[in-house]
Order: C-alpha cells, then sequence, then structure tokens
C-alpha cells in the first residue's frame, strides 16, 4: 500500500510528487498524455515574482520571489532573464502624451521601486525609467509617442524540461513514475478512496493501486478525475493562445496593450519570441483546442499597436492551453492568495482524496509544498520539505563550456550550447551515450541542436515514450524548419531504440507531423507556406510517406 | 487580510510620497535610465537590436531548412557543415553567442563567393547575416565582464 | 537596352526548362529569366506525371479532371509523349520503365516505402527491374544517415550492410550532399568498402552514388549493382537535375539571365537585380516560376490573398483567392497527410494553356500573351500523388510549343 498517489504530470503533480518522495512518502505519479502536456506546457514559460500582489499582500510578493530564487538555486540551467519594458502609450492614440500618462508613469515607477526591495531574493535586477528617446535607443522598434517606460525583469524557463525534472528527481527518491496512464476509475469503499485503477494508455494494461492518499493535480481536467471520485472540483477553464516566432524579434519583453485593454506580451524565450496570450471563458473538451485565425489576429494586432515590426516577421506557430483557474474568487485566506486552492474532499465523503486548482507556475513548489504539509499531516509521517535546496537533475553541477564541450566530443557548438542548457550538469551523461554508438553523436536537428544521443538519453532516462514526447524534453521539431529535418532521424532512432516495427516508426513520424500541422495550420497564410511546401516535399511528395 | 491589505497600502503610499522623490534627487545618473538598464543586462548578452538590424531581422527568417546552401559552399568539411546554420540558429539569438565563437572564426576563410546565396530558393541574404552574427558576437563580447573573456583560440585547422 | 526574346520564360526549374527547350526546338529566340533554385532543386530524384497501378497515360487520364492541369490539354497522350521525348533528348539521365510499357517505376524513398513514378534518374533503384531473387543491402555509412538506413531496411526487408568508408568520429555529423562529395572523390575506395561489407547482398542501395551519378562505375568497381535510395531535402538527385537542366539549356542555346522577373509600370516584363531594372520585350511570356518555394506564388500575410509574383495575376486555391484556416477542412487538412487544396494554390489557365486575369480573360503582358506552366498553375499536389516534376515537364513542354508559335 503506497502512501500516495498523484494523479497529474504537469507541474503542480510532478511537484507534489517530488516533494513526497523527498520526504520520504512512497509516492506513484501517474499521467495520462505526457508531462507537460496541459497547461503547463501551454504558457508563456516564465518564472515571475508576484508583481501584483504588492497591492494586496506584500507577503505573498516575497514569498513568490523567494521561490524564484529557490527554483534558479535548484536549476540553474533552466532559467533565462528576460528584461521586461513597459512603454506607457498615451490613453488616445494620436495624442500626446499628458498629466494622465505622466501620472502613470510615475505611479508605476513607484509600484516598481517597491518591487526592487524584492528583485535581489531572486536575483533580479533593480528596475529602470526610461524617457521616450532612451526606450527607442534600447529598443528602436517601438513607437513614438510614449510618455516613457520603465523597466525590470523575470525569469523565462522551459516548462517541459522542468516538469520531466521534477519526475526524474521524484524517481531517485523512490516514486514510481508511470507516464501515459490513465485513471479508469477509483477504488473506494463508503467514505474513502482508497486508491486507483490504472490503464496503460500506450499498453501497458490494467493494474490496480492501493494508496493512503490520491491527490488530483489534473489541471483542466480535475473535474473529471474528482467526478470519478463521487466529488465536484470546480474551475473556470480560460483558453490562451501564443503564437511563436522564428527568431528573438528583440531581447527584450516588450508589454503591449491590445485594443480590449489586456496586457500582451512580446517576449523572448529561448531562440524565439513567443507572444502571448488571449483569455477566453472555454466551454470546450480540453483534449480537443483549437485556434481561430482571429485569435492569431488578436495578438499581432495587440503588439503592432506598440511594436509594428512584429507584423514583418515569421510566424512559426500557434498553440493552446487551458487555465485552469479557481472557480470563485472568495476572502483572501491562506498565505499564498486566492490564486490557487487546495481541498481535503473528507468533508466531502471521500477521506483520502484531495485536489490542487489554479496556481501559477511560478509558485508551483511553494504550492506544491503546501500540498504535500497537508498530506504528511493528515498521514502523519514524512520529513521537512527539501524541494528548495535539493537540486534538481543537471542542477548540481555547472553546465560544461559548450565550445569546450564540442571539441572533447566531436559534436557541432550549437549543439553543445542547447545540450547546457536543456541538461546542465547532465550534459556529460548524455554524451556519454555516444561513446557506445558513435552515431549517435549526429544531430537530428540542427535548429534547436539536438543530438541524436538527447532523444536516446530521454527515451532512455526520462519516461519518454513517442516522438510527441521528445518534442517536449529535447525541443524536436520546434525550430525553424518545424520537424522537416529532423522527423525522420528522431524515428529512425525511435524505431531502433524501441525495437519498432517499420510500421510502427512511420506511424510515429506521422503523429509527429501531425502535431506540428496542428500548429501550422492556424498560421499558414503568408510565409510559412513554403516551409509547409518543403515539409510536404519531404515526406509526400518523395512517398516516404502516404497520403491519407 | 484588511491588515495586509492596508501594509500594502502603507508602503505604497510611503513611496510615492517619500522614498521616490529622495531616490530622484541623490541617485546619480549613470544608476538610472539607460546606462543603468544597458549596465545591467548587456552583461549576459542581452544586447539591443538598432534599428537598421531590425529592418533587416525580417528578411533573415526565410530559411526552411532545404540544404542547398550548405551541398554549394566551398568550406564545408572539417568542423564546418555549412553557411545554413547560421540563418536557422545563430543569428536567432545573441546569449549564446560567445559559444560560438570558433564557429563564427571560420567566416574568416569566407571569400563571399556567393554560392550560398545564389544557391538559396528563398533569396535569404546570408550574407548579411554572416555580418549580423559577427557584429552581435563582438557587442557581447564587448558587455561581457572581464574574467568572461574570450580566451586565445588554438590554431584552427580546416 | 532591353533585353529582346522571342519567348520569355520566367524559372529556371523542369517546368522552366521544358518550355525553353521546347520553344527552342520549334526556332524560337529563347530569354530563361530565373531569380534562384526552387522546387526542381530539392526534388527526389523521381519524375510524376500520376501515380496509379496502371500506365502512364491512363493515370493521367484519371486524374485529368477537377481542375488539375492535364484538364486543360486536349491530346494529353500526345503532351506526355512530346515530353517524354524531349525529355529523352536533353535530359538523358532519366529514365523510364524502357520496356515501352509506360508503367510506372517502383522507387525506394527515404523511409523504406516505395513511390511511383513515371521516370527516375537513372543512379535510382528502379525495384520492378531487380530480379525476384535479388538481396538487397542497405549501405549506412555514418551519423543520422546510418540510423535511417535500418528503418529503409526495414521497410525494404533488406539488410543492413555498415560500411567503414567513414572512420573519424567527427563524421557522423556529415550530411548526405556532403557524402555525395566525398564519394566522387573516392569513388574506389568507397566501392571498396562496399565490397567489402556486402557479403551475399546482390543489390546494393546507398544514400547517394555521388553528385556526378556514377552509379555504373561504382557498380562494375563493388561487384554487383549500386543505386540510389530517392532524396529528400537536402537531396542529392535534386541537385544533379538542376545541374542538368542548366547544362542541357545552355547546350541548347537559351539565353540565361539572373533576377526576379516583375511587372514593368507598362504592364511588360522586367528584371530586377538589387537595385537594377532591365526591362524585357518579348513575343510572348512562359510563367514557369513554381508554387511557394519557388516564390512564383505568394499569399499575402496580412489579407491572405493569394497572387502570382511576376505579373501580379490572381491566383486560386480551389473556389477562393484567399487562404485561411477554416474550421472545416476546406483548405487545409486537419492531419499533415491529408488533402490540402491550399497547398495546390496557383494560376487559372484557359485552352493552351493561357494564364488567365482577373476578368478570366487570357492574360496579356504588354502584347504578349502568357502561358502558364508547372507549379504556377494551381490544381495538382504534387505531395498527393497528382504527378509533381511530371506535370511540370508536359504542361512545360506544351507552353513551350504554344509561346514559340507567337513569335
Amino acid at each position: 500500500m503506497l502512501d500516495l498517489v498523484v494523479i497529474g504530470g504537469g507541474v503542480n503533480g510532478t511537484g507534489i510528487a517530488r516533494d513526497a518522495a523527498m520526504r520520504g512518502l512512497s509516492t506513484m505519479l501517474v499521467e495520462r498524455k505526457d508531462f507537460a502536456a496541459g497547461s503547463s506546457g501551454a504558457n508563456s514559460g516564465m518564472i515571475h515574482g508576484g508583481l501584483r500582489y504588492l497591492l494586496y499582500d506584500r507577503k505573498v510578493t516575497e514569498l513568490s520571489c523567494l521561490d524564484s530564487g529557490y527554483i534558479q538555486r535548484i536549476a540553474p540551467h533552466l532559467l533565462f532573464r528576460i528584461p521586461f519594458i513597459l512603454p506607457v502609450v498615451p490613453r488616445r492614440e494620436g495624442q500626446a502624451p499628458g498629466l494622465f500618462e505622466q501620472s502613470f508613469l510615475y505611479g508605476a515607477e513607484c509600484y516598481f521601486e517597491e518591487y526592487d526591495r524584492y528583485q535581489p531574493l531572486k536575483n533580479g535586477k533593480q528596475h529602470t525609467r526610461l524617457t521616450d528617446e532612451e526606450m527607442r535607443a534600447i529598443e528602436p522598434g517601438i513607437v513614438e509617442g510614449t510618455a516613457g517606460a520603465l523597466t525590470m525583469d523575470e525569469y523565462g524557463i522551459d516548462p517541459f524540461r522542468l516538469c520531466a525534472l521534477n519526475a526524474r528527481s521524484a524517481e531517485r527518491h523512490g516514486a514510481v513514475i508511470k507516464n501515459h496512464f490513465e485513471v479508469a476509475r477509483m477504488l473506494r469503499s463508503v467514505d474513502r478512496i482508497e486508491g486507483v485503477e490504472l490503464r496503460g494508455v500506450r499498453g501497458g494494461g490494467r493494474e490496480e493501486v492501493r494508496a493512503r492518499a490520491v491527490f488530483n493535480a489534473g489541471g483542466p481536467w480535475a473535474p473529471k478525475i474528482a467526478a470519478l471520485a463521487g466529488v465536484e472540483v470546480k474551475i473556470r477553464p480560460g483558453k490562451g493562445v501564443h503564437v511563436t516566432l522564428d527568431r528573438r524579434l528583440s531581447n527584450y519583453a516588450i508589454v503591449c496593450k491590445a485594443i480590449d485593454g489586456r496586457d500582451v506580451f512580446v517576449m523572448p524565450h529561448e531562440d524565439s519570441s513567443i507572444i502571448g496570450t488571449t483569455d477566453d471563458d472555454y466551454y470546450g473538451d480540453p483534449d480537443d483546442l483549437s485556434i481561430h485565425d482571429d485569435e492569431v489576429k488578436y495578438l499581432l494586432d495587440a503588439v503592432a499597436r506598440t511594436f509594428p515590426a512584429v507584423r514583418q516577421a515569421r510566424i512559426l506557430r500557434a498553440w493552446a492551453g487551458i487555465r485552469p483557474t479557481v472557480f470563485d474568487y472568495g476572502p483572501l485566506e491562506d498565505r499564498l492568495s486566492r490564486d490557487h486552492r487546495i481541498y481535503d474532499h473528507e468533508v466531502d465523503g471521500a477521506a483520502g482524496f484531495f485536489s490542487i486548482v489554479g496556481g501559477k507556475l511560478a509558485s508551483f513548489r511553494a504550492m506544491s509544498e503546501e500540498a504535500v504539509d497537508l498530506v504528511c499531516r493528515k498521514l502523519g509521517k514524512g520529513r521537512p520539505c527539501a524541494t528548495h535546496v535539493v537540486p534538481l537533475p543537471g542542477g548540481e553541477a555547472e553546465a560544461p563550456e559548450a565550445s569546450m564541450l564540442a571539441r572533447a566530443n566531436d559534436i557541432p557548438v550549437f549543439a553543445a550550447a542547447r545540450l547546457a542548457y536543456r541538461h546542465g550538469g547532465e550534459a556529460g551523461k548524455v554524451l556519454a551515450l555516444a561513446e557506445e554508438r558513435p552515431e549517435l553523436r549526429a544531430q537530428a536537428c540542427a535548429c534547436e541542436g539536438v543530438l541524436l544521443a538527447e532523444l536516446a538519453f530521454s527515451l532512455r532516462n526520462e519516461f519518454a515514450d513517442s516522438l510527441t514526447d521528445l518534442r517536449r524534453r529535447c525541443r524536436l521539431g520546434m525550430g525553424v524548419c518545424q520537424g522537416t529535418r529532423c522527423a525522420t532521424p528522431a524515428a529512425a532512432l525511435w524505431s531502433r531504440e524501441r525495437a519498432a516495427t517499420h510500421e510502427a516508426a512511420l506511424g510515429e513520424l506521422e503523429s509527429l507531423l501531425d502535431e506540428r500541422w496542428k500548429g501550422h495550420r492556424p498560421v499558414l497564410a503568408g510565409e510559412a507556406l513554403a516551409q509547409a511546401e518543403l515539409l510536404q516535399n519531404a515526406f509526400f511528395t518523395t512517398g516516404a510517406l502516404p497520403c491519407r | 487580510m484588511l491588515l495586509r491589505l492596508l501594509n500594502a497600502w502603507f508602503w505604497l503610499a510611503l513611496r510615492a510620497l517619500v522614498l521616490h522623490p529622495l531616490r530622484l534627487l541623490f541617485l546619480p545618473a549613470e544608476r538610472k535610465g539607460r546606462p543603468a538598464f544597458l549596465a545591467e543586462y548587456t552583461v549576459e548578452g542581452l544586447v539591443p537590436y538598432s534599428a537598421q538590424e531590425r529592418a533587416g531581422l525580417h528578411r533573415f527568417g526565410g530559411c526552411i531548412n532545404c540544404g542547398l546552401c550548405d551541398a554549394v559552399c566551398p568550406l564545408v568539411g572539417g568542423d564546418f557543415r555549412g553557411p545554413s546554420i547560421f540563418a536557422l540558429a545563430y543569428s536567432r539569438a545573441t546569449p549564446e553567442l560567445p559559444a560560438l565563437r570558433e564557429t563564427l572564426a571560420t567566416l574568416d576563410r569566407c571569400g563571399a563567393c556567393t554560392r550560398c546565396r545564389d544557391a538559396c530558393p528563398r533569396s535569404v541574404p546570408l550574407l548579411d547575416i554572416f555580418a549580423f552574427t559577427r557584429r552581435k558576437l563582438a557587442e557581447v563580447d564587448a558587455a561581457l565582464p572581464p574574467r568572461r573573456a574570450p580566451v586565445a583560440l588554438p590554431e584552427h585547422a580546416p | 537596352m532591353p533585353l529582346s526574346a522571342g519567348v520569355a520564360v520566367v524559372g529556371g526549374g523542369m517546368a522552366g526548362a521544358c518550355a525553353a527547350l521546347a520553344a527552342r526546338e520549334a526556332g524560337a529566340d529563347v530569354l530563361l529569366i530565373a531569380r534562384a533554385p526552387g522546387a526542381t532543386a530539392v526534388s527526389s530524384g523521381a519524375v510524376d506525371m500520376a501515380s496509379g497501378p496502371a500506365s502512364i497515360y491512363e493515370n493521367a487520364l484519371d486524374i485529368a479532371r477537377n481542375g488539375h492541369p492535364y484538364a486543360l490539354i486536349c491530346d494529353l497522350r500526345g503532351a506526355i509523349d512530346d515530353a517524354l521525348s524531349l525529355l529523352r533528348r536533353h535530359l538523358p539521365l532519366l529514365r523510364g520503365a524502357g520496356d515501352g510499357s509506360a508503367t510506372n517505376l517502383l522507387l525506394p524513398t527515404p523511409l523504406g516505402r516505395i513511390k511511383q513514378a513515371a521516370l527516375a534518374q537513372e543512379s535510382i533503384a528502379d525495384l520492378r527491374a531487380f530480379p525476384a531473387n535479388a538481396r538487397l543491402g542497405v549501405a549506412a555509412l555514418s551519423g543520422a544517415q546510418a540510423v535511417e538506413a535500418r528503418l529503409v531496411a526495414a521497410g525494404l526487408r533488406a539488410a543492413v550492410l555498415e560500411l567503414d568508408f567513414y572512420r573519424q568520429r567527427a563524421d557522423a555529423q556529415k550530411q548526405i550532399p556532403e557524402m555525395a562529395a566525398d564519394i566522387d572523390r573516392r569513388r574506389g575506395e568507397f566501392a571498396e568498402s562496399i565490397r567489402r561489407a556486402a557479403g551475399d547482398v546482390t543489390h546494393v542501395l546507398v544514400p547517394t552514388v555521388g553528385l556526378e551519378g556514377a552509379h555504373a562505375e561504382l557498380s562494375a568497381a563493388a561487384g554487383r549493382p549500386v543505386f540510389e535510395l530517392l532524396g529528400a531535402p537536402p537531396s542529392v538527385p535534386g541537385l544533379r537535375l538542376q545541374r542538368a537542366i542548366d547544362a542541357a539549356l545552355e547546350k541548347a542555346g537559351v539565353r540565361r539571365t539572373q533576377g526576379v522577373a516583375e511587372k514593368a509600370l507598362s504592364g511588360t516584363l522586367q528584371v530586377v537585380r538589387g537595385v537594377e531594372c532591365e526591362p524585357v520585350e518579348a513575343k510572348a511570356v512562359v510563367l514557369a516560376s513554381g508554387r511557394f518555394l519557388g516564390g512564383g506564388i505568394r499569399c499575402d500575410p496580412s489579407t491572405g490573398e493569394l497572387s502570382e509574383t511576376a505579373l501580379g495575376l490572381p491566383a486560386w486555391a480551389g473556389a477562393r483567392r484567399k487562404l485561411a484556416a477554416l474550421m472545416n477542412e476546406e483548405l487545409f487538412a486537419m492531419r499533415a497527410a491529408g488533402r490540402h487544396p491550399g497547398m495546390a494554390a496557383g494560376l487559372r489557365a484557359g485552352a493552351h494553356l493561357r494564364a488567365l486575369d482577373a476578368e478570366g480573360r487570357p492574360a496579356m503582358a504588354g502584347g504578349a500573351p502568357v502561358f502558364a506552366a508547372g507549379a504556377a498553375l494551381g490544381g495538382y499536389d504534387p505531395a498527393r500523388g497528382e504527378g509533381g516534376l511530371g506535370v511540370a515537364a508536359v504542361t512545360g513542354a506544351l507552353a513551350g510549343r504554344e509561346a514559340a508559335r507567337c513569335c
């Protein structure tokens, strides 16, 4: 009988599993689709410090910045700094900035100055205030006629790697990780949940798992999972669409105002820029999100008003996710504020069943700690939390210097640099695979510097099972060519690692292409068509894959 | 909770009425505005893009990874696989450029034969991309803190 | 001094080449305007006229409807024969079934499936022509290619031949075009490494026989037939074909100029090179500038409107002039492998392959009639087995002949 089963492999689920395992609870993590395949993989990928809570509860801001600092400590290789520029544009377009804008600038600067107090907790820099000319000297792409701008910085992170590393860390501390398994039903007695029945999604059969506690961290699927336990959990799903550009349009994030007054960012993220996001109540199936041309246009229009150069940028793809926001906003109760809720369903007649709802990527560690505190209290066991001090895999040692790594291993320098980003101190472990099989030294993808060895490492050690899993872990197909060149060697590598049939390998390849195509479709009209034509050429005109 | 709210507003008011004006008065110029911004961020490779660079950036984005330029480049061999990597990877972001210094050094051997640019179906201005990448590396290098200054490279064998 | 010609051909790929060569054969003075390589230079080595189990002619007649360019051709069989003989005369590296049957060849693809096509470069294996008791081997050289070779072998039910042609660790980074250059330089060594690894394999499939296409020499030296697989981008056969086309054009006396073909204020063509502008005086124009890859058709990013890029003629995807990812799958299917009418965008044409303008009338460039050939013509998607380079050749040859009549 296990202590804890965690359902959901997003940042909360993997975070809870890691914390619980590290505290000595026998833990199992169950994920249906793949880690970060849901909300955790469809957000802006930012670790920020709770800027807006300065207005309600400074303690929250302090703790958020502290936690940002912790995440830096445990996974230093994954974080990259994103400076933000907030231009203050006139309320009405075409007008010169007046008293209103100057007052706003004054007030906003005071606000940022307060935030400066907490920036050191996360190694953040102090704010600056720029005049209109200074701002354009730094970022000439911003429109003229602003009242000036404010700057500060936050961090970006690869959320897929974060979740995978949480899971790996959990496993290192004894947890059992079941990726590609879904919960078919809950095992229950009269007023208790006693475990789960699992069903493999990609083979793997059925099994019953008994546990003292079951934690529902299903994000947009939390209500559905709770229903299996006979319990109601309400969320207010919000759909958010982002768009990825082919390169960094700027090294600084620019905050733009959309037509409806919402903030839309164009921000650098790894080797691209992303634009996001929309926010619409969503009533459909979280497994079947589609993107409308309108949503893409909304984002581009929002940014173009402040940063017109975006109109000429190449758009690689559009992607969507669900924000599983808490359903009702009640009075501020707990120390982490109204953004999330942790439920103990004993009061609902399902003792041993818990749910976590809402939250932000940035506060996952603290929320997981809170969640596991509750479980430990109920189970009467568990060591103190150490998730803020023990590094995630790859964070224990500094990443090796890229050009040295490249020379020592005969791999391209860019691939070495990206390997150092994605795997930090474990880069050497990944390359060790190429010692047994020299061909693994080759690149699958030049755009993102993905080596075959990295794909093999992920398949063997990071619970990846499909090519789509690999695109999350290793950025396969996420670069400029979106899979045109890398899908084939990746499928061949997968086939060998899984000792799969030819048919199965081609099926995997098709699945990856389908997944990529879903992201191209909303943004094809324009320059993207040339890439699409080459992609269709490479796989279908050649006859390599069948038409359907 | 009301207490926390009041606390929050108190500090913001103090900032607005007292601390911020004091700061404005006594903070030296180089710790404000543009000099402060650049000092903080360029050390991490987060350099600005100039207006001319921005104007040309979108043309760099035409590459579809067809490999034709790599197939015709006379410098391919040894560690160098061809010029497409500049369009596909090197020119996309600046923070990693110092790691790519040696490959950028290959450009020193580029005689601008223009075979790559002429072979490109998308008319990607490869020679402009080379120049851009070199320029950005120089900027990032200039901004790096002294202890991470470039180390002398060994003789680069073709 | 304006450039003058009898026939001005825009585009230097398969369609443009066939148009230029056919016009030359008809006695016209031909000027070819080419900006850069296009889809032909990344083609696989196959020349697909129309997939299908029957003969080339029957397959073609089968698909000659629903807006396919073949539907515009009265004597399709004759046009196919003309194209085939034109190719035979000028591009001998291409070969067909050879036994007069006009059936499709069976060609091995980069993933181990089989592709049908009317013609293929002679260095590419025609599995139809292999004896029934052939023992196939797929060569693995290094790096990603070696990993892929196993997948191809699995698909073709062939053995994997691990060659020792590459011995350095760093060689794992080589892509196939670089391997082709190495093979051309060290052909004897390559053949030897095949011989050493072959064992009882009777027919060897290599990723490339070298850019020079010397499969006969390799086979002789290796002691058994050595052929290429079809190429995915970056494709050596594609490069080889483009070079053969360039050589054939020069040999036939087709004048060439490099630059972007655009519409001058007067409505005629002009060639733009940077800031230079050279007007073109021609008696007939053939637009063979390709689709999105080749740059002949573009979709405006802000309006979604399709148009042809040299003369600004309207382009269509099915019944639509604007592309968008509609909720239904009218223009783009949900699956990558599905049917995408949006990818078959191009010019509309009428009888004799005359391009049509916005009013649906035969288009003119100044006083010159405008013809269209190849992927610049809408209505067919090479990725859907509706013919690829084959359509380019058939329509190119026909358009060239028609254009020459105007001189």
